[in-house]
């Protein structure tokens, strides 16, 4: 019985993934960098399509179990940003959601922290942009690597240079795509960007003191649940609900997570691993 | 089919990710677990219990200690170690000085080091590049254990080491692990390095697994130039190496489940590298057998001695068909009744012949409570466990489980055999299908002259 619901869980993960997916990556004009560039940025057009939707809905009165929905309600009627409560009530669903994948499928990426930190990354750069801007700070990393081993430095000013390095490429990178016009990072604020130095320096070290594969099969979990996480947090019913109903997905998420807390059994990656020990 | 994959009671023997980390890391209290992740700790208690551990040259704690320290005494054949390291990281294997004043250093896998690399090296240790949460850390300077010439021609780079998996005092499976040049001359399965399975009553190996999951079939034989087969590699002083095994979990009883790496020294015999609070689980892949059902069966056991210890390892746990030559070539074939020879002393004459009933429906042997007395089978060291059991009438009972080493048609099987009552009975013992592996059971009546005949006049 347990595995058939860790099966049911495994499916409607993917589900999610599936058809939240083209909603972070172009399916939405969200991403699509033309229509930010009008308007002034994703955050912006995010609160405006959120408080849209709220106002089609009449404020509730309080009945005691909706005090967090009511809170919530009355606090963007206040003037608090609508996306830093969504961000902030998402978050916790997506270290669900990664901490699902990793005990119940078997997807293991640098730790459960960073894929959340890097789809929210992604939310704000866009899946393409964040991509685009990890794949440039990881060969700066790798790079930078090679040319400070020769120099023989201390492990941490070697870090400080190459951190020199990746500004300069991010810099370069801001300015190189506002003039092409393909896709637009101008706007990134600093803390993407110092996700993702984060994310290849964690690759940078594995790959010296674990092994090469190792650090890409991590990095690519890592990459795999945040683009997963940052599906999630753009799929637009689940951003109503958490306004509308902060209460019952803060109880899904203590539900599942208890669930996944106690789950003894195998990870789905490692049916196929221990099939190798079977004797003929 | 594809859906044969979710038979899913076929994988119950398997210890996973999930139940290691939520069952069996907890028989390792934080106090055994602070022991284990510190090199220097465990070298400090193995030493004073008296178990072999790794010669130590030199100990840094302070950048000023490394600077102090005259490297060039130092001839080669060295380690050094982050005291807290894990998975192998940064460990550097020094082979030899490649000059007269001992200022360059060659490693195991080929880079040359200088003596300014080396205290770089030792510099970054100590800031906490190898530990967890880049904490500081202390740096050890060990003797490098020479390769065993046994294991001369599997490996260019490193010294391959065994690994023994201890639970509840009982070794449960073990691995020989061989460096590769991938896992730069470190004997971890995590840095691409062979395993090969240990069958654990005869020291010989059995499967094989590269990294964390390519099943191995051959290893490259350096000597021969060509393939080999991974089983049948004879591990020498196994009898020593388990005992060894039994002392680390003795001189360190805060850990309950604990993977032990040692290597053989030619001279020493088994020395202690390390002990590892979370063992991994690849090694089920080379032994292709599940740590969890046989950690199950030790569990309830009271172990009383080393001796038992090792015959519980030996009997409940040892290979039913042998690895003597990698491969099994022919199935005799059995009556359903054959001679058996036990043996009751270590010398040739010392064996029983009795006459044994096969008997497919059971599924453990079983022996004449009366005729085990008698050939000696029940002293104490002997006895692997009581069996609680519920008889026919409801009673509950308690019958002792017996290790037997006997004979079949000239292949040795090394097995556990139930105690019964067998005084009513023609025969004294009945083989179960557990010791019929490798077996093709006749039911009719021989008749070896015709059959004989027959396969001659084929073979024309």
């Amino acid at each position: 019985m347990r595995q058939y619901i860790g099966t049911f869980l495994v499916m409607l993960c993917l589900i999610v993934i599936v058809a939240g997916g083209p909603m972070a990556w172009g399916g939405n004009s969200e991403i699509v960098p033309n229509s930010t560039r009008l308007e002034g940025g994703i955050e912006r057009q995010m609160e405006n399509r959120l408080r849209e939707d709220l106002n089609l809905e009449k404020m509730p009165s309080w009945k005691g179990w909706n005090t967090l929905g009511y809170g919530v309600r009355l606090a963007i009627e206040n003037g608090v940003s609508p996306v830093t409560i969504v961000l902030l009530l998402l978050l916790p669903v997506v270290a669900t959601m990664v901490s699902l994948l990793h005990y119940v499928v078997g997807i293991s990426g640098f730790g459960s922290f960073m894929p959340s930190m890097i789809a929210v990354a992604f939310l704000a750069t866009g899946v393409y942009g964040g991509l685009l801007l990890f794949a440039l700070i990881l060969m700066i990393s790798i790079v930078g690597g090679v040319i400070l081993r020769k120099l023989k430095l201390h492990y941490w000013p070697a870090r400080s240079i190459n951190l020199l390095f990746i500004g300069l490429g991010t810099f370069g990178l801001m300015w190189l795509t506002a003039s092409v016009e393909i896709l637009d990072i101008r706007q990134v604020s600093i803390f993407p960007v110092l996700t993702m130095i984060v994310l290849a320096e964690d690759f940078v070290r594995t790959q010296l003191t674990k092994s090469k594969k190792a650090a890409r099969s991590l990095t690519l979990g890592t990459l795999l649940l945040a683009l997963a996480g940052a599906g999630l947090m753009q799929w637009q019913a689940l951003q109503r609900w958490v306004l509308l109903y902060p209460e019952i997905v803060l109880l899904l998420v203590i539900v599942i997570n208890m669930w996944v807390g106690n789950y003894g059994g195998m990870r789905l990656t490692e049916l196929s691993r221990f099939k190798k020990a079977f004797r003929k | 089919m594809f859906w044969e994959i979710f038979n899913l009671s076929k994988y119950k023997q398997f210890l996973t990710k999930n139940e290691r980390n939520k069952l069996y890391l907890r028989k390792n209290s934080s106090k055994g677990r602070l022991i284990a992740d510190s090199k220097w700790r465990t070298k400090q208690i193995l030493m004073e219990k008296g178990v072999s551990v790794a010669k130590l040259i030199a100990r840094f704690k302070k950048i000023e200690e490394v600077r102090s320290f005259n490297w060039s005494q130092l001839l080669g054949n060295f380690v050094i170690k982050p005291a807290s390291g894990f998975g192998g990281e940064g460990i550097v294997i020094i082979r030899k000085a490649t000059d007269k004043n001992r200022t360059r250093f060659k490693s195991m896998a080929g880079k040359i080091y200088t003596i300014e690399d080396l205290k770089m090296h030792c510099e970054d240790i100590l800031s906490g590049k190898y530990s967890l949460h880049s904490a500081p850390d202390m740096v050890l300077v060990e003797e490098r254990v020479k390769i065993h010439p046994k294991f001369l021609y599997y490996t260019k780079v490193g010294t391959p080491d065994v690994r023994v998996i201890v639970y509840n005092q009982v070794p449960v499976m073990a691995m020989l692990r061989i460096p590769t040049e991938e896992s730069g001359g470190r004997a971890n399965l995590e840095q691409g390095a062979i395993g090969l399975g240990i069958d654990l009553a005869s020291g010989l190996t059995t499967f094989g697994v590269r990294g964390k999951g390519e099943i191995m079939e051959e290893i490259y034989h350096l000597k021969l130039k060509k393939l080999k087969p991974v089983g049948g590699i004879k591990i020498p002083e196994w009898k020593s190496i388990l005992d060894t095994a039994f002392g680390v979990q003795k001189a360190i009883p805060s850990l309950g489940f604990v993977g032990i790496d040692l290597v053989l020294d030619k001279e020493r015999g088994p020395v202690v590298l390390e002990v590892n609070s979370r063992p991994g689980l690849s090694i089920q892949l080379c032994n292709r057998a599940g740590l969890k059902g046989r950690m199950e069966k030790v569990e309830d056991i009271e172990v009383k001695s080393m001796e038992h210890a090792r015959q519980l390892a030996k009997y409940l746990f040892g290979e039913r068909i042998k690895f003597e030559e990698g491969l099994i070539k022919e199935k005799p074939t059995i009556g359903h009744t054959e001679r058996i020879r036990i043996k009751i002393g270590p010398k040739r004459s010392q064996r029983a012949e009795v006459r044994a009933k096969v008997d497919t429906g059971a599924w453990r042997s079983s022996i004449d409570g009366e005729f085990a007395k008698e050939l000696g089978l029940l002293k104490e060291d002997n006895v692997l466990y009581h069996r609680h059991y519920r008889s026919s009438l409801g009673v509950e009972k308690e019958r002792p489980v017996v290790g037997v080493t006997f004979w079949l048609q000239g292949r040795k099987i090394e097995t556990a055999v139930n105690v019964a009552n067998r005084n009513k009975l023609r025969t004294k013992f009945l083989l179960g299908r557990r010791d019929l592996k490798g077996f093709l059971i006749r039911t009719a009546s021989p008749e070896k002259t015709k059959m004989k005949k027959v396969i001659k006049i084929k073979k024309k």
